[in-house]
């Protein structure tokens, strides 16, 4: 009983903090992945 | 059927907000004919996820007063792309924070009450006031960027009205700054003079509420600013000025995490009937994942440390983690304030100071609304970031290729590329 008690609150951290971190995750690198190839321009932004 | 998906991604990503626009309106048509009695709001838990979406909005939004007083009171030019954006997304905020009250307050046909008949004794009184003068503010300097508009072109009083106002845009960022100061910080204040309730009770609260805000205002303007970027595939804010708010924001959270520090323990001498109670159960019981995991390491402790990092190491991602995590910090903050105050009765029996809990979850017609404003608010900026000629932003240039390559596919008589060009 106890193994499936901490098994469940386990599962629960994993799915509570993993559920919004991994999509974080993928888009931090697809961003940054896309800024890496391009850059800012030397005109600046106006 | 794929390349057609593909040509129109952003009328795709239009269809899906709008399932969600539907059916939240749906929901806020069942709450205005059949009344909170389809939400599972009680009496012992009268605040509930409407109030927990209105706080995170206002706060995220807080990035629209203290970047327009950075921009345009201290005079820091290089802030006036990123200062843009954040007065938008303040004005979307805020009007999701608006929706949010419509619904909460029972009888939204009497949502102007406030204004006519004044309880200058009332908190929520004092808020409803700044957050009704402030969004004109936010109008108003929304207004000239609305103007601008290609299809607005043949009304040129209205183009001249924008250029007018444009010219007061430092007043509006001075009024705006005493507003969102007094409102940002009231909201904390409305829960720290809930005597009744020891979880909330401290005269801490509105600084722990307007600190928190601007760190979260802040960073969230800049985590949307790098997704807009990177969907719209042009620059709108040179990345400097992302790292240097991206630091900003890290260093007002380490101050918040100091405060909130300072407040848990120098506030807590000893046993204090409620308080220890609640704060035993917010660090140990159902709200001990999102405060320790969410509002206090992820959400504090490693997000401040990665915004102020990415600046030195020149770290986009980390500049986007950072961001995205403070914003969830605030978000959870929020979440634990509203709810742990309902994990116990209103103690108005003197006898009663053993915290009792109070059960809720939102009902299905709650999320749905909540849902559906959130997905307003995208939308909304969504359009705005793709047709407002403000945030029209500018081609990127592309980076040097790795010199193996350069060299690989240089015709023979180009020059050699060089290491700095």
């Amino acid at each position: 009983m106890i193994t499936l008690e901490v098994l469940s609150n386990v599962l629960s951290i994993i799915i509570f903090i993993g559920g919004p971190i991994i999509p974080l995750l993928l888009l931090a690198t697809a961003i940054g992945d896309w800024h890496k190839l391009n850059l800012d321009p030397p005109n600046g932004t106006e | 059927m794929r390349r057609i998906l593909r040509n129109n991604r952003f009328w795709v990503w239009v269809a899906f907000l709008m399932i969600f626009v539907m059916a939240g309106l749906y929901a806020a048509f069942l709450v205005f004919t059949r009344g909170l009695v389809v939400t599972n709001l009680k009496d012992l838990a009268p605040w509930g996820l409407w109030i927990v979406v209105d706080l995170s909005c206002i706060g995220l939004s807080a990035g629209a007063f203290s970047l327009s007083a950075l921009t345009y009171l201290l005079g820091r030019d290089f802030l006036k792309p990123i200062t843009r954006i954040a007065t938008f997304i303040g004005l979307l905020g805020y009007s999701g924070a608006m929706m949010c009250l419509l619904l909460d307050i029972g009888r939204p046909e009497r949502f102007w009450h406030g204004w006519v008949f004044w309880n200058v004794h009332s908190m929520l009184w004092e808020v409803t006031m700044c957050i009704t003068f402030y969004f004109l503010v936010l109008v108003l300097e929304v207004f000239p960027m609305l103007v601008e508009l290609p299809f607005l072109a043949r009304f040129k009083g209205l183009r001249q009205l924008g250029h007018a106002l444009h010219r007061f845009t430092p007043v509006l960022a001075l009024i705006g700054m005493g507003l969102s100061l007094l409102h940002q910080s009231s909201l904390g204040g409305t829960y720290g003079v809930v005597a009744g309730r020891a979880a909330l009770y401290r005269a801490t609260m509105p600084l722990l509420f307007i600190v928190s805000s601007v760190a979260g205002g802040m960073a969230f303007t800049t985590q949307m600013t790098l997704i807009v970027q990177w969907l719209k595939r042009r620059i709108l804010v040179p990345r400097q000025v992302l790292f240097q708010v991206g630091q900003m924001a890290g260093m007002i959270l380490l101050v918040y995490l100091y405060m909130r520090f300072w407040d848990s323990t120098a506030g807590n001498y000893g046993y204090v009937p409620g308080r220890s109670e609640a704060d035993t159960f917010l660090s140990t019981g159902t709200f001990g994942l999102s405060f320790w995991g969410w509002e206090i390491i992820l959400g504090g402790v490693v997000a401040a440390t990665l915004l102020i990092g990415a600046r030195r190491l020149n770290s986009i991602p980390l500049l986007f983690i950072g961001s995205g995590l403070t914003m969830a910090g605030l978000i959870a903050n929020r979440w634990n304030t509203t709810m742990l105050a309902f994990t116990q009765p209103l103690s108005t029996n003197p006898a009663t100071t053993v915290p009792l809990t109070v059960h809720y979850s939102p009902s299905v017609v709650e999320w749905a609304t909540a849902l559906g404003i959130v997905a307003g608010l995208t939308l909304l900026f969504s359009l705005g970031m793709r047709y407002l000629p403000a945030f029209r932003g500018a081609d990127p240039v592309p980076a040097e290729a790795p010199s193996t390559t350069v060299v690989a596919n240089a015709p023979a008589t180009a020059a050699p590329a060089g290491g700095d060009r």
